[in-house]
């Protein structure tokens, strides 16, 4: 008997496979947690007012919604409502335009509810994954329309607009971000989702956003102003490109914008959080007006975002050869382009200013190659012979002794003994906001994270990047208060930039090439990918450039590219 | 003991050719083909398939006539048997010549889709970069050449005009990835390192999935785009679009 039951086990694993389980973990209500900083500063006490007041303004992860604060309800405002006009209980975000594109993408979203509604088939009306509100209304629908409180007629024509002018609220937002968000972003969008892992033992990088600091990086405002709706809506379209962060244009238009929604309302609920804080630690009294202001001040800050935004009056003008020497001389001007001192010389994200001496590294070097300093130091420079194991260093002290640019004898030797000790001992000298080690980005790659439109680059040279040490040129002005550079200016170093990731460009081609860039004979003139011996060599260059891109660990030279360019000029 | 085993391996032979037989009704089949070479692909998938269930059904029923005629409790001794040496050589000879049949007869479809002599002629189309977990597409611009300035630059969507010889070169920017589009019967891995043409003639109008086919990390599954098939004037209106989007100075928006 026991054995024929065990035998019967395959039968039963099959038979339960084939059903399907109906399991549910007891599911306990969910909460936002506080950041790390709120618990380490106050008292459990204390945290309990900062949650109470967190959840009475932004509710909790199941149900999340902004409270309304007074002069809100007076107005008719509701930051709940974006698609409803700003005096009609709304926060009329979208013109009718805009909500017109919204519902031509629903209709194209929902084409298969729409097409089943029309054709009466209401049993075949799919339920949706991610929107538990809108399946909620759904079934009321149903409800109403089999208790004959609507005709068919009615029914129909309701249930066609409850599709076609979907718009997610908070909490459906909230369900799409916990399947496709939360595993990286985190419950409260702290970055710290399980698949994103820890500072300490990072699972990616960069490490997703932490959206409670309410500093993001990609905007198209200046003044380090928070993102407009737009910005975060471009990062779901496009992504952020060799990052992790994917686009989501299998989504429909309405779902994405009310993730932004669902990204704005975890980010002012960690800057009411945050400030709360400091309020407490300041020894303020929790009172009801001292959220409400604070929670304002937020909302204030996120609204202004629209008058910083960054636009052009005006043609681009073409990239003319002249233009691009223009660029090329600002780009290398140290008062006022000043892009090399990072970005290097050659674009490759090895510029002096950006890299450190790693003293650990410099130290064991200083023991490895002790006699080849000890012969520098003497000026026998013809005496060093050989490094073990790093042929590329020999070649680089011999440029550096043959160098007849360098007049001061005490300079090239300097220079000869910290190449030596820096070899393959630079690390990032900036760190972001996060605590990210920055390394240049490998303008060689014609990889930008923001988007590569000429306007796009030129936001981030006009505005900088928040929250790291790129700085915002557009606006700094000289000792005698005028701007350094016209808009001319600013668009010469854009084309330039541009060009630096072209396969063939004159500049670039007569400046160092990129190891990728040696011309090929291969009856093309050098031009683009036309055949397998050019397109190979372009892509070889992209996969080099990556070890300093996205997917390095912490800092390092991603390659020996890197390294040559950068020990040559550490020497300063 | 013996009649539970015979029905179990009965029902996985029901089971399984049931499947086959309802799954076309349930939308459960190959999607719908809009490929030139398309039919090659169906036909030599279904002459395995049939192949392959032919001796799913002969293997199986045989297994469960041994299982019902020989899983008594035995009364006499087993019997030593060296084996059947012809048998054998049936059973060797068979597939092999089987499996020399399909190989023969796909070469010709391998080399339509694959060869270098069949490639279309002319510079790529796009570049297409597979990364994790994006897919983006590049068209070489007005000057038809890749790697300049005025290269467009789509993500998610490729686009492509209909009824003409699509030649595209895929790359990618860290691991492996493959580009799968089922309407197409088309599945190429995307390998670092190497740039590989790839070539397809879609032959309807429409917006078909684009997967990536390849475990490639833990975003694998998000790793979605698409591809619409448009007609050549509006092909030109997209290239136009991304052109005039190269071209914007944020004040449209």
């Amino acid at each position: 008997m026991d054995t024929s039951i065990r035998r019967l086990t395959p039968l039963c694993l099959a038979v339960s496979s084939l059903v399907g389980c109906d399991f549910q973990p007891a599911s306990s209500p969910m909460r936002f947690a506080l950041s790390e900083t709120t618990v380490e500063e106050l008292d459990p006490a204390q945290q309990d007012q900062v949650r109470g007041a967190l959840e009475m303004l932004f509710g909790t992860p199941q149900n999340p919604g902004y409270m309304l604060l007074p002069d809100w309800a007076d107005d008719s405002f509701d930051p709940n409502w974006p698609t409803y006009p700003e005096d009609d209980y709304g926060s009329g975000e979208f013109s009718d335009d805009e909500l017109e594109d919204l519902w031509e993408d629903n209709r194209r979203r929902f084409a298969d509810q729409l097409a089943a509604i029309e054709e009466g088939r209401y049993d075949d009306v799919a339920y949706q994954i991610s929107a538990p509100v809108l399946n909620a209304n759904w079934d009321g629908l149903r409800a109403d329309h089999a208790a004959g409180d609507l005709s068919d007629e009615e029914f129909a024509e309701e249930a066609t607009l409850l599709f076609e002018e979907y718009y997610p609220t908070l909490a459906d937002s909230a369900e799409l971000y916990r399947q496709q968000c939360l595993h990286c972003h985190g419950v409260e969008g702290g970055g710290d989702g399980p698949t994103a892992g820890t500072r300490e033992k990072p699972y990616l990088n960069p490490l997703p956003r932490d959206y409670r600091k309410g500093v993001f990086k990609y905007t198209a405002v200046k003044d380090k102003a928070m993102p407009r709706r737009e910005d975060l809506y471009t990062i779901l379209d496009q992504g952020i490109y060799t990052t992790a962060m994917p686009n989501f244009r299998r989504y429909s238009k309405a779902e994405r914008h009310g993730l932004v929604d669902y990204v704005r309302l975890l980010s002012v609920r960690g800057m009411v959080e945050e400030r709360l804080t400091l309020a407490i630690l300041d020894e303020e009294l929790m009172t009801t007006g001292l959220v409400e202001e604070t929670f304002s001040d937020v909302w204030e800050k996120w609204g202004e975002a629209d008058s910083k935004y960054i636009s052009f009056e005006g043609e681009i003008p073409d990239p003319t050869p002249e233009l691009l020497a223009r660029g090329k001389e600002l780009y290398n001007d140290a008062t006022t382009g000043n892009c090399m001192s990072c970005h290097g010389p050659n674009g490759l994200g090895d510029g002096v200013g950006a890299w450190k001496v790693d003293e650990e590294k410099a130290e064991k070097n200083r023991k490895r190659f002790h006699h080849q300093i000890e012969l520098a130091e003497a000026g026998d420079y013809a005496g060093i012979h050989e490094f073990p194991s790093a042929p590329d260093l020999l070649r680089e002290v011999h440029e550096l002794a043959d160098d007849e640019s360098i007049e001061d004898e005490a300079e090239r030797k300097q220079r000869i003994v910290q190449a030596i000790e820096g070899y393959k001992a630079m690390i990032p000298a900036y760190e972001d906001d996060w605590g990210n080690p920055i390394i240049p980005r490998n303008l060689r790659r014609g990889i930008f994270r923001f988007g590569r439109r000429p306007i796009d680059i030129y936001r981030r040279v006009y505005a900088g990047i928040n929250g790291g040490p790129m700085p915002a040129i557009g606006e700094s002005r000289g000792a005698d208060g005028e701007l350094l550079l016209s808009s001319d200016d600013l668009w010469a170093i854009v084309h330039y930039v541009r060009s630096l990731s072209e396969t063939s460009h004159p500049l670039v081609a007569g400046g160092a090439p990129a190891p990728w860039n040696e011309p090929k004979d291969d009856g093309h003139g050098g031009h683009g990918g036309h055949d397998e011996g050019h397109g190979d060599g372009h892509d070889d260059g992209h996969d080099d450039g990556h070890g300093d891109g996205s997917h390095d660990d912490h800092g390092g030279h991603g390659d020996d590219t890197g390294h040559d360019g950068h020990a040559t000029g550490a020497g300063h | 003991m013996r009649i539970i085993c015979t029905i179990l391996f009965l029902a996985l032979l029901v089971f399984g050719v049931y499947t086959f037989v309802e799954a076309p009704n349930h939308g459960w089949w190959l999607p719908e083909n809009v490929s030139s070479f398309g039919p090659d692909i169906d036909r030599l998938f279904n002459l395995i398939m049939y192949m392959v269930g032919f001796f799913f059904v002969l293997t199986e029923a045989i297994l469960v006539y041994c299982v019902f005629v020989y899983g008594k409790k035995r009364t006499t001794k087993a019997t030593y048997t060296h084996g059947n040496h012809r048998l054998e050589m049936l059973w060797t000879a068979v597939p092999a010549l089987l499996l020399l049949f399909i190989a023969f007869s796909q070469m010709g479809t391998w080399a339509e889709i694959k060869f270098k002599g069949n490639r279309p002629e002319g510079p790529p189309m796009a570049e297409v970069y597979a990364s994790q977990f994006d897919w983006r597409f590049r068209y070489p611009g007005r000057d038809g050449t890749f790697g300049t300035m005025d290269d467009l630059e789509n993500a998610f969507e490729f686009v492509v005009p209909v009824d003409e010889k699509v030649l595209f070169h895929l790359k990618t920017r860290d691991v492996i990835h493959a580009f799968f589009v089922p309407e197409f019967r088309l599945k190429q891995d995307a390998t670092p390192g190497m740039t590989i043409p790839v070539w397809f003639e879609a032959n309807k109008e429409g917006t078909y999935d684009l997967i990536c086919a390849e475990l490639c990390g833990w975003g694998h599954y998000k790793m979605a785009g698409r591809v619409r098939v448009v007609s050549r004037p509006e092909y030109e209106a997209f290239l136009a679009g991304l052109e005039e989007d190269m071209s914007s100075t944020g004040m449209e928006g």
